[in-house]
């Protein structure tokens, strides 16, 4: 290395930096807290350790708990939960009325199919039979009638049948008519 | 390193930031121009002599004092930063700071000289390898010992030896070409 390049780099020396600039840093840097003793501590670590296990125990006890509560309160207190209310029960029982009332309109279908056939019944018998003609206009004049004296005014009063001295049943008369 | 220093230190490690503000106006200088002659960039190197002091007074109470003086400790500080600062960024060669270098005792022409062959020598420190340029700047500009470079750059003094002797091979063809440059240049 030739002096005059020596001389050169320790000329370099010269260079500073500015001192504004040194006296702000400076002021920042001590105005800094320093960090912590980072000397391990393996007891600190321990206690930390721990205390972090215990917060996330409880936590997760708490969160558990919250949601059994929540379970249970909705089974027992909730609205939803009465029997009365209970949508399944409800639906069962709607299904049973259904049925039932689908059994009773069959059975006033039947009982009305039942009731239209025997006014056909007296009809023709009354074409077939003038003399018994008031039968079938009072049949269908008067069909709520249900008493003993009312039902006596529908027995047919053929001469041909003496009743009084009838021996057969209601059932053969009419059969004995038809005939 | 003396009595005094080492009572400062640890005063330092203690906590006393008066304590650690001597120290930081002792070696601030000399770390801000280490780290300017490795960067060439009067922000960055600002920028970066803050982070090293700030580092070292967060940190100081990890420094034990092995026979060496404590500005070994903040010039290995100021490697690692340069380095991590290398791998962010590339430096560009700054001509303007030239104006900071100033001897008020000279004449102008003197100045313009000096100025010149520092600008020289300092677009050749930069074109040096990072191991080059640390020595040279320890060695002939910092005036530290082979001792304190090998403690700060963990080498043995040996290899610190050689590493010195290829650096500054390197240096002098460097500063060669630009003289040639410079005289091809004068010619035209």
């Amino acid at each position: 290395m030739t002096e005059k390049n020596l001389q050169i780099l320790k000329n370099l020396k010269s260079i500073k930096p500015d001192r504004g600039y040194a006296e702000r840093s400076k002021m920042l840097i001590l105005a800094t807290p320093q960090n912590s003793r980072e000397k391990v501590s393996y007891f600190n670590n321990f206690f930390e350790l721990l205390r972090f296990s215990v917060a996330l125990g409880l936590g997760s006890f708490l969160i558990i708990g919250l949601l059994g509560g929540i379970s249970y309160i909705n089974k027992n207190f909730s609205p939803l939960g009465l029997e009365g209310l209970n949508q399944k029960s409800l639906s069962v029982e709607a299904e049973d009325i259904n049925h039932s009332i689908q059994i009773t309109m069959e059975e006033i279908k039947y009982l009305d199919q039942t009731n239209q056939k025997v006014i056909r019944t007296m009809n023709e018998v009354s074409k077939n039979k003038p003399i018994y003609s008031n039968v079938s206009s009072t049949i269908s004049a008067d069909i709520e009638s249900s008493s003993t004296e009312d039902i006596s005014a529908f027995l047919i009063k053929d001469p041909a049948l003496n009743l009084n001295n009838a021996t057969g049943t209601i059932d053969e008369m009419l059969d004995k008519l038809a005939n | 390193m003396l009595d005094g220093d080492q009572k400062i230190i640890n005063s330092a490690i203690s906590g006393k930031a008066s304590a650690f503000g001597l120290l930081y106006d002792k070696y601030h200088a000399q770390i801000y121009r280490f780290i300017y002659l490795k960067v060439s960039h009067r922000e960055e190197a600002e920028d970066l002599t803050h982070q090293v002091f700030l580092n070292a007074w967060q940190n100081i109470k990890k420094y034990e004092f092995k026979g060496f003086p404590f500005s070994s400790w903040l010039y290995q500080i100021a490697r690692n930063q340069v380095i991590d600062h290398y791998r962010t960024k590339k430096s560009n060669i700054d001509i303007e700071d030239i104006k900071e270098i100033k001897n008020d005792d000279d004449t102008l022409d003197n100045q313009v000289n000096r100025n010149y062959e520092i600008e020289k020598v300092k677009n050749v420190i930069q074109n040096l390898n990072p191991e080059h340029q640390d020595i040279i700047i320890m060695k002939f500009v910092e005036e530290l010992t082979s001792q304190e470079i090998s403690k700060i750059l963990n080498k043995p003094q040996s290899t610190i030896r050689v590493i010195q002797h290829r650096a500054v091979k390197n240096l002098r063809n460097m500063l060669k070409k630009e003289n040639k440059n410079g005289q091809k240049k004068q010619i035209k």
